[in-house]
């Protein structure tokens, strides 16, 4: 484009505003970028969920416990291809601010039933044979420099061990690895029969079953069938997909759409505010040199789309660089929360609001332009 | 007789807050083609606005404007603007360049109204920059060239594209005597050599004396011709 | 070179609604700043407040040993009884200690909002117990009666989630439960709960324990000998913690996360607005060149200027300060936002507001900073000139 050279100019007329412009532009799309990412990252992890796992949980609340006998009698509910229970073991590692996300399991069985999370068979038979041994995901080995063969105490927020303490030592023998975007590489997993045996309440219960259904077009049937089991006796349950569980934890977390929704606002809404102003200003300024591109034969039109031009570019700069640093960021987001984000939709979103920052911030200053008489503005009217 | 530029009977009035001002009565001028024509005339006496309008900046509340045989003055908005980048250069008494690009970049401005390319635009950018003699100043700002070396630059910028007639509003007006006696001559040999028609507006009577013909304004009325009739 | 410093402060100030748009532009910038800080603040003050709302420094709870909360206890009624006739605990007029053993269990209920699901807490206790909790006053219906299914249910709790109401009945874990009364706390935590008689809680979820013990005490300072009589005691295995504390500790890891929130968007805005505001500034010593280069020509010092435009600076932010105070005031105090399935009545305190005052001032400084060094370096003969 031949007159890209004039936009290029018109733009860095005052460099030293130009700058602290962009930098404005580049700090809110970076927030926005940040805001909209951990958003986007959320909705996608209920996308990712699996549609052939259910979730049985007890009616009363997900922390009450449920009889072992429920296994024999879901494995039996037809459609379901495999159960597995697992004991809610969470805790807390050295500070009792360094949570560990933790269960408590039948190696075979939940390894099984959730081939994602990938581990070599040897470990698996360690684990097995270990009462005491854990497999933990990549990443949570990675954020506290756990190896195999390491002896890590962790201190249980729900179960006490028979010695009195809340404190109950694994030893590692095997790391998982997985893309799983639901279960990511963050868990430790370690013996049923270790936490079962070894707590002092709740003994032969499970926190919930994992169940694997043979057909997830049948997964919605099955978990009414197996509620039904279950129905009207004392440890009546809930039975959920995958899908629902998660789209239910990020319910309760709050509204957070609207609240990030409103925080967006705000940001764009000051944006608009101060960078309409700039190039308001920077019109004004100008007002000669524009008269003068007139006398030489450019158009009111043509002085219109020059203006336009100029701010679209340097919104789309501006705001693509800050974009451009929140997805730079993301992997670090990753680590914090678990759930991996798309840049793509947030950055194609994001280019968007760009565009539609520069069209309103541009077009009063633009039309001034457009309007301005020559002679008038020569004169110095 | 009919020349390159004709004025027939222009009215210009102004509307000044709720005033309305008549700024030129009832005038009418010829300038011949390769005529070198200086405006001369106290201030308030309409000059510019004669400029403007033989220039196609602005347009007579009555009255007849042609320039080569156009009516300029039924042209408007879009049409005027075009035609201005065919027909006019003008240089302005402060020079008016962009200050954000270079000399050359100055005066490549009119043709990008062109459909010439890039390669097209360049020699012709060289070639007007060789008249006015500042070759080896084209990469500079405004700010890094002296007053002179600006209205060359300008100058040349006027004249890039071609056109029919060459506008100048007090060129040397900020200029020193002896820088203003270059851009005089400079003016002078685009007339003489190039057959450029000029019409320059001044109020310095040593100024007039390098165009061919004086032509006097007071009070928005041509002196020494009575109205209506054709100086 | 006071009067120095007041004469140019007060052309400038004097001069500000000649700049009235580009000023605009700082003072809402500031405002939308402190709006979003304050309000995202707001939540965890709420949440604060809510927990801090009847905590009494006289009461202490005493859960099982290694019981991160209080629904994980399992103190058996010997233990409890234990408890309460330990030094240090309040006797009421009859002689007998005030001291509650309590029934805590969470149950799963369905919001009216959007059919999702929430966690919210089953409270069983008794006579004592309310004693202890004056606060606590039945608005509508009756108190549970003993042995009965019967359960009382938080006002917040009633509003928020299905059957709740006074009169409905209630599924949990296999039986039926009907909500004789609502009750209120003055706008606590509490309001998000249900209260029912703790043996009858404790028999409906197969519980054989308790899971705590709320006690009384004869003053503030008796806590130290109570706690030492309990954690000294072999036959005991129990942690000893003030109310308050335990309320504080709960609550801690939700209140550090919103406050993380609050405070990592409000300092990334406010980067952005001291963009801004430098950038306004700027423009404002531009636009006054010419007259500040003709005071220092008469001889006013460098100083007063750099004053003047600071000053200016902070009489734009503070404003703004106030006007997104003013905003999140309106707009969301005494909102209630459901986190986790809680209620709590969000809280503009006048700590927030004082904090996004002292935010702008903090804008207004840093923003006005460099141009006013400019201000004060203006060479002052070429600004005299300057068309």
């Amino acid at each position: 484009m031949k007159f890209l050279p004039l936009v290029w100019a018109g733009i860095w007329r005052k460099p030293g505003r130009a700058i602290l412009t962009l930098l404005s532009i580049l700090n809110a799309f970076l927030l926005f970028g940040m805001l909209q990412g951990f958003n986007s990252g959320l909705n996608n992890v209920a996308a990712e969920t699996h549609a052939d796992i259910l979730y049985t949980f007890s009616r009363v609340s997900q922390i009450e416990p449920l009889p072992l006998s429920h296994l024999a009698q879901i494995q039996r509910t037809p459609g379901v291809r495999a159960a597995t229970p697992l004991i809610i073991f969470n805790s807390t590692y050295r500070q009792p601010t360094t949570r560990v996300q933790a269960f408590a399991v039948d190696p075979d069985g939940f390894f099984g039933l959730y081939p994602s999370l990938k581990v070599p068979r040897a470990q698996l038979e360690v684990m097995k044979r270990t009462r005491t041994g854990a497999i933990v995901g990549a990443d949570l080995a990675k954020r506290h420099g756990w190896k195999i063969g390491d002896r890590v105490p962790l201190r249980s927020l729900l179960w006490a061990n028979r010695d009195g303490s809340p404190t109950w030592p694994v030893d590692i023998v095997g790391i998982y690895n997985t893309t799983d975007q639901v279960f990511s590489a963050n868990a430790l997993l370690t013996n049923y029969d270790y936490v079962d045996q070894g707590r002092t309440v709740a003994n032969g219960t499970a926190g919930f079953y994992m169940v694997r259904v043979a057909d997830p077009n049948q997964a919605n049937q099955v978990a009414a069938s197996i509620d039904k089991l279950f129905a009207n006796s004392p440890h009546e349950t809930k039975t959920a997909s995958e899908r629902q569980l998660v789209q239910d934890q990020i319910k309760q977390i709050g509204d957070i759409g609207l609240v990030i929704g409103a925080i967006v606002g705000a940001v764009f809404f000051a944006l608009l505010f101060s960078v309409g102003a700039v190039m308001m200003q920077s019109m004004r300024e100008r007002i000669p040199e524009l008269a003068v591109l007139k006398t030489l034969g450019f158009s009111d039109g043509r002085i219109l789309w020059l203006i336009l031009s100029e701010s679209v570019v340097f919104c789309v700069i501006s705001g693509g660089l800050g974009l451009a640093a929140a997805a730079a960021l993301f992997p670090l987001i990753k680590k914090q929360i678990g759930f991996s984000i798309e840049p793509g939709p947030v950055m194609l979103l994001g280019l968007g609001f760009a565009v539609g920052l520069a069209i309103l911030t541009g077009l009063p200053p633009a039309i001034r332009g457009m309007r301005l008489q020559i002679v008038d503005a020569l004169a110095g009217r | 007789m009919s020349g390159l530029v004709s004025l027939r009977n222009v009215i210009k009035r102004y509307k000044r807050g709720r005033q309305v001002v008549e700024v030129l009565h009832d005038l009418s001028l010829d300038i011949p083609k390769g005529d070198f024509l200086a405006l001369m005339g106290p201030s308030g006496s309409g000059k510019t606005t004669l400029l403007n309008l033989i220039g196609g900046l602005d347009r007579p509340t009555k009255g007849e404007v042609e320039v080569a045989g156009e009516r300029i003055d039924r042209l408007s908005g879009g049409r005027l603007a075009k035609w201005r980048s065919r027909h006019v250069g003008f240089v302005f008494q402060f020079y008016n360049l962009m200050p954000t690009l270079s000399a050359e970049k100055n005066v490549e401005l009119p043709l990008l109204l062109t459909s010439l390319s890039a390669a097209q635009r360049k020699q012709n950018v060289r070639a007007a920059l060789e008249l006015v003699g500042l070759t080896d100043r084209r990469r500079h700002k405004p700010s890094q060239l002296s007053g002179g070396q600006q209205q060359r630059v300008a100058i040349a910028r006027a004249i890039v594209a071609d056109p029919t007639l060459l506008v100048c509003d007090e060129p040397t007006g900020d200029l020193d005597r002896e820088t203003a006696v270059e851009i005089l001559g400079l003016l002078q040999l685009l007339n003489r050599e190039q057959g450029k028609t000029i019409v320059m507006v001044t109020h310095d009577p040593k100024a007039a004396e390098f165009a061919s013909r004086i032509l006097n304004l007071d009070k928005g009325a041509l002196v020494g011709a009575p109205a209506g009739r054709a100086a | 070179m006071f009067k120095q410093i007041s004469t140019v402060v007060g052309l400038n100030i004097g001069s500000i609604p000649q700049r009235l748009g580009s000023s605009l532009v700082i003072v809402i910038g500031v405002a939308c700043v402190v709006a979003t800080m304050v309000s995202l603040l707001a939540i965890a003050e709420g949440v604060i407040v809510s927990g801090n709302r009847n905590s009494s420094p006289d009461q202490a709870l005493v859960l099982s040993s290694g019981a991160s909360a209080e629904y994980m206890g399992a103190i058996p009624r010997s233990q409890a009884d234990i408890v309460g006739e330990a030094p240090g605990v309040k006797r009421d007029a009859a002689g007998k200690p005030v001291s509650q053993p309590r029934a805590m269990v969470i149950v799963e209920v369905t919001k009216k909002s959007d059919g999702g699901t929430a966690n919210i807490g089953f409270v069983g206790t008794g006579d004592q117990g309310f004693a202890m909790s004056p606060d606590v006053k039945i608005v509508a219906g009756r108190r549970f009666k003993a042995g009965l299914r019967e359960l009382i249910a938080g006002r917040l709790a009633s509003q928020n989630f299905k059957n709740l109401g006074l009169g409905d009945h209630i599924m949990l874990r296999g039986s039926e439960w009907t909500v004789v009364g609502i009750y209120e706390d003055k706008g606590g935590i509490a309001e998000n709960s249900m209260i029912a008689d703790a043996d009858t809680v404790l028999a409906a979820f197969d519980r054989n324990a308790f899971q705590s013990v709320q006690v009384q005490l004869e003053s503030p300072a008796s806590y130290d000998k109570f706690k030492d009589a309990l954690t000294s005691n072999p036959q005991l295995n129990v942690t000893v913690k003030r109310e308050s504390e335990y309320i504080k500790d709960q609550l801690k890891q939700l209140t550090t996360v919103l406050n993380f929130i609050g405070y990592f968007v409000g300092g990334v805005m406010a980067v952005g607005a001291v963009f801004g505001a430098i950038n306004t500034m700027y423009s404002a010593v531009d636009a006054r060149a010419r007259e500040i280069a003709t005071l220092r020509a008469i001889g006013f010092g460098g100083f007063p200027v750099v004053i003047s435009v600071l000053v200016e600076s902070l009489v734009l932010s503070i404003p703004g300060a106030l006007i997104g105070a003013a905003v999140a005031w309106l707009v969301f105090n005494g909102k209630s936002s459901q986190i986790a399935g809680l209620s709590f009545p969000l809280a503009v305190t006048p700590g927030l507001v004082l904090l996004g005052v002292i935010w702008s001032l903090v804008i207004g400084l840093i923003g006005g900073f460099a141009p006013a060094i400019r201000a004060a370096r203006l060479p002052v003969a070429t600004a005299l000139r300057a068309t």
